[in-house]
């Protein structure tokens, strides 16, 4: 086998599924990884053995993985939450993410530390949802005492399909707050949280700045969405279009823009003729920085972490390849978060980028695109083919999870993807610019603005066509 | 069949045991996670004494107004100490609305 780590990433999921679905404990899973390991190291001159052994360790620790996270410490805050009281909890911790406004509707992720209620005060850990019922000017990492109601998320999916409590659980988030008068919310003016964040979401409000200053809101509102992967700002009708063409993805920082950012930087760094060695150095941390900027969503990370491998294989002189970079990424995330097995996003992310990677090649040799002479037709031909196997791939995931299906994706993706990829590098243009040359900015602006407008107005035009989208009993 | 250097064998048996060890500890961690520092909180820790309240006590609180602390202070030299938070209600000005707003700022020792 070529790529062990594709068959060990299989095995870990694999263990992950298992444990979900099979009533077993952690200890138990942990027995039998134990004894993996053992059986291992003494059967390390016999490499089928050893090899069997390994796989087996792999599945077991997915396994193992999966009930450790299930397993809540003792002072997790959910662990406080009395269903018959209704007494207010006042809880003390930090803001983990960067809040976001959206009408009159504050909303962010905090990372409990203390808890006060019916007199009595304990220390507690965990993640809580807030909702805040006014506008309020908050920021990541400021400390906080917020009073309101705390109570688990709620289940109003139908058995067999994921709710938003099941959503909510893959986050890691097992508690929600409603915070609801202005005076209940009470700033200590201290920092916590990693510096390193704080920079990247100081760096993400100077360039929605930019954003703002020189266009049009609804142009900023979706080069806010497709730059820096904040949908706040995009009109609730743009993102059903969007929906309904199957091109939303589009306006989230997924790994296409990633990777046009990766690109972009590299070729950057080329052109400032800069060593293959430093070049590595610098995209690096760059697109770490980006990954921060952008919310750091699974998508995201998957991309991150395979442009970072797919670098370091031409570091080394190695031939990188895919399918390892994908295992890396898939390890990467579900080591730190095994719920995310189960999240669509996750789901989608990868399956789209595995059939573009198996199904597109094998198409592409079926009907013989390469014969092709014209090479304008050809690449029209290979857009078409990779819209395609990513739709096909994704098709019964979006069917199952959004009951939604829409025959004109193809065709849409084949125009509104080139213009998302102009839009992006225009959008980098031009906070580069305004930065730099302020002067010159709102002429890359209305680049940007005729850009934007244009991918509205194709994607309005498809999503008339008829049979364009079908609603799923 | 994986096709494994002896290193790689190695190193892998390496990294297994981290693993291993690494789960380990953080399972240790979460089930034997306690519940520190319990405490009982006074509930009066925020409030003010009404019978020994300074004008100044009083006027750092929201809602108290200078004219309001006076009576509120002339009051309890001429009646004596407060016995109960209701007496409030007999100083001009503070009806039961305003009553409702003052009684969790205050308690009678």
């Amino acid at each position: 086998m070529k790529r062990p780590l594709v068959w060990w990433t299989l095995l870990f999921c694999a263990g992950i599924l298992a444990a979900s679905l099979i009533k077993t404990t952690f200890l138990l899973a942990y027995g039998l990884m134990l004894a993996a390991l053992i059986l291992s190291f003494l059967s390390l001159r016999n490499r089928l053995k050893f090899n069997i052994f390994v796989s087996c360790f792999v599945f077991f620790l997915g396994a193992a993985l999966w009930k450790n996270y299930q397993i809540l410490p003792k002072c997790h805050i959910s662990r406080y939450i009395s269903y018959k009281s209704s007494f207010p909890y006042a809880i003390g911790g930090f803001i983990k993410n960067d809040p976001s406004v959206k009408g009159n509707k504050t909303t962010f992720i905090f990372q409990a530390e203390e808890i006060k209620f019916a007199n009595l005060k304990s220390n507690c850990c965990g993640d809580v949802l807030v909702y805040v019922s006014s506008k309020k000017n908050l920021h990541y990492a400021e400390e906080l005492i917020l009073t309101g109601n705390l109570y688990r998320p709620f289940s109003f999916g139908r058995s067999h399909r994921q709710s938003y409590r099941d959503y909510l659980y893959n986050q890691g988030i097992r508690s929600i707050m409603h915070a609801k008068t202005v005076n209940l919310v009470v700033g200590l003016n201290k920092h916590r949280g990693s510096g390193l964040k704080r920079l990247a979401l100081w760096s993400k409000a100077k360039m929605e700045e930019i954003f703002l200053k020189y266009n049009s809101p609804v142009a900023a509102g979706i080069l806010d969405a497709m730059l820096l992967g904040e949908k706040r700002n995009v009109p609730v009708l743009i993102n059903n279009a969007m929906i309904k063409s199957g091109t939303v993805h589009i306006l989230v920082v997924s790994g296409f823009n990633v990777g046009i950012v990766a690109f972009a930087m590299v070729l950057f760094l080329k052109l400032m003729r800069l060593r293959k060695r430093v070049r590595f150095y610098l995209a690096v941390p760059l697109l770490v920085f980006y990954c921060l900027i952008s919310g750091a969503s699974t998508p995201v990370v998957r991309a991150t972490v395979m442009a970072i491998v797919f670098m370091f294989g031409l570091f080394i002189k190695r031939e990188p390849d895919i399918y390892n970079s994908l295992s890396i990424a898939a390890l990467f995330i579900l080591g730190f978060n095994p719920a995310q097995l189960f999240d669509v996003g996750f789901q989608l992310s990868f399956v789209s980028v595995i059939s573009i990677v198996c199904l597109y090649p094998k198409i592409k040799s079926l009907l013989h695109a390469d014969s092709l002479k014209i090479k304008g037709a050809r690449l029209l031909i290979d857009g078409c083919l990779v819209s395609f196997s990513a739709w096909l791939g994704t098709m019964g995931f979006i069917a199952y999870y959004f009951k939604i299906f829409s025959p004109i994706t193809v065709l849409a993706n084949l125009f509104i993807v080139p213009l998302a990829t102009l839009i992006t590098l225009s959008g980098f243009s031009l906070i580069m610019i305004g930065l730099i040359l302020p002067c010159l900015a709102p002429f890359f602006a209305s680049t940007c603005e005729l850009l934007v407008k244009l991918l509205l107005n194709i994607n309005a035009f498809l999503i008339k066509l008829p049979v364009s989208c079908i609603y799923l009993p | 069949m994986l096709n494994l250097t002896r290193e790689e064998c190695r190193v892998i048996l390496f990294l297994m045991s981290m693993a291993l060890v690494g789960l380990g500890v953080n399972f240790a961690l979460k089930v034997n996670s306690r519940i520190e520092r319990v405490v009982k909180v006074d509930s009066n820790i925020a409030k003010i004494d009404l019978n020994q309240a300074k004008t100044e006590d009083l006027l750092s609180l929201r809602g108290i107004s200078p004219k309001l602390a006076e009576k509120i202070i002339a009051y309890r030299n001429q009646h004596g100490p407060f016995r109960n938070l209701e007496e409030l209600k007999e100083i001009k000005g503070i009806g039961d609305y305003r009553y409702e707003k003052l009684r969790d700022l205050f308690f009678v020792d």
